[in-house]
């Protein structure tokens, strides 16, 4: 394939050897990739301070078929993102993100999911008050756009939909809700009690709609995503930045 | 498995080497006199047996206290903070500073599961006592090494201590431990309170 140039979000960078990096990009034209930056670590490189985590830019590397490992040749810097290190739930936040692209994006290009990403990046930098919310609400974003999405509406064991006052159950493996009596006849040992209250503010995280309200159930929603995530996407591996996030927020 | 490929495949565990540059370490070992390759066995095995972590600062060293911590002359009222032992060599080189120093072991890094707890912060709190009158934060300029130092000020807050951080000049997403001594000495002494 040769020279290829495209917009890219560092996702991390590792140390390789005395003067190298390897990064992790998300790509807008080729997914989730690796390329190794020679000399990066060099005080004087010409990719210095440009490869950082949460930065975006158009990276120019060389693709060689059938190789995990890219040859980055120039990268030329669109928005650094340097703030996020200055608040820690934000700096966390952006963590949690990067984490679940790295984790669950594929090398499959998915141009929405990048140009989400980078959103959801944006507004944990510039995002005034409320910043846990942003970071519940981006989160989600980017599992809807993953594919994801769990199913609120309606009852998953019985089509109903739930009456407003009434208390549902989060089924966590399954992804979805389901009612009181649906919960009698199920085996399901992976659910969680969803008051009325919480279902909405759930809607309204899941939707994208709950943007700077300050949320009454905001601790039940963080540790069910926080569940959901481990439950329904990590195969029961819970997210090294989510422990972080939890150790932050208290 | 021959103890050419026994060595060779130590050498592999090593950072960045991988099995060509191994294989090729190996061979050079092969063909130098006997007794130099064996000095070099013993400079590994006295270095593994010898240095260890200063109870004090974690610095890298044959005694415990290091050096630094034992030097009468040195400045007690200032503590630099710096990610890894190998950032002090860079520090001390440029000649632009005289105190004390504390190796936190990393920095806070969500995605590897790198919180305060895992890094050497207790111990620095610890140390400010009367004496400490500034600490000096020398973490990376990079986005992990500025969350680090946001940690740290906090957590040092309301202690009666400066907190400075390096000032900028630095590359950004470069490595203290590659600076050269003009730009940290410059660094040092252009430090701002954060
Ligand atoms: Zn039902
Ligand atoms: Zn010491």
């Amino acid at each position: 394939m040769g020279l290829v140039s495209t917009p890219a979000t560092v996702l991390k960078t590792y140390e390789y050897s005395e003067t190298s990096k390897i990064l992790r990009l998300l790509t807008r034209d080729h997914g989730l990739c690796s390329a190794i930056a020679k000399g990066a670590r060099r005080p004087r490189s010409r990719f210095g301070g440009l490869l950082e985590p949460f930065s975006d830019g158009v990276a120019t590397f060389y693709v060689k078929e059938g190789r995990e490992l890219h040859t980055l040749s120039g990268f030329e810097l669109r928005r650094e993102r340097q703030a996020l290190g200055r608040e820690l739930v934000r700096y966390a936040g952006a963590g949690l993100l990067t984490e679940i692209a790295l984790r669950f994006a594929s090398s499959e290009p998915d141009r929405e999911l990048f140009e989400q990403l980078g959103r959801s990046l944006d507004r944990l930098v510039a995002q005034n008050g409320a910043v846990e919310t942003a970071v519940l609400e981006e989160t989600w974003r980017l599992i809807v756009r993953l594919g994801f999405a769990p199913a609120l509406d309606p009852c998953s064991g019985c089509g109903r939909s739930p009456a407003p006052d009434e208390t549902t159950h989060f089924d966590l493996v399954g992804g979805g809700i389901i009612c009181d009596g649906c919960r009698r006849e199920s085996a399901a040992l992976s659910l969680k009690a969803l008051a009325p209250r919480a279902r909405t503010e759930l809607a309204l995280l899941v939707a994208g709609a709950a943007d700077a309200t300050v949320l009454e159930t905001i601790r039940f929603q963080r540790n069910l995503l926080r569940d959901f995530i481990a439950y329904h996407l990590a195969d029961h591996r819970p997210l090294n930045s989510f422990h972080f996030l939890e150790q932050r927020l208290g | 498995m021959s103890v050419i490929d026994d060595l060779a495949s130590e050498f592999t565990r090593l950072p960045g080497i991988g099995r060509k540059t191994a294989y090729r370490l190996t061979h050079y070992l092969l063909k130098i006199p006997p007794e130099e390759a064996c000095r070099l066995a013993r400079a590994i095995e006295a270095m593994a047996e010898r240095v260890r972590r200063c109870s004090i600062c974690n610095n890298l060293s044959e005694s415990d206290p290091c050096e630094f911590c034992t030097n009468p002359t040195r400045d007690r009222t200032v503590i630099c903070v710096v990610e890894e032992a190998s950032d002090i060599a860079a520090i001390d080189g440029s000649g632009g500073y005289r105190g004390l120093y504390h190796v936190l072991g990393g920095c806070l890094s969500p995605l590897d599961g790198i919180g305060p707890e895992e890094l050497n912060v207790d111990s620095l709190l610890a140390r400010l006592n009367g004496e400490v009158r500034e600490v000096i934060i020398a973490t990376n300029p990079s986005v992990e090494g500025e969350a680090t130092a946001t940690y740290l000020h906090r957590a040092i807050g309301s202690r009666g201590v400066q907190v400075t951080r390096l000032a900028r000049g630095l590359p950004v997403g470069g490595d203290l431990e590659y600076a050269d001594g003009v730009t940290i000495a410059q660094a040092l002494s252009g430090r701002r309170g954060m």
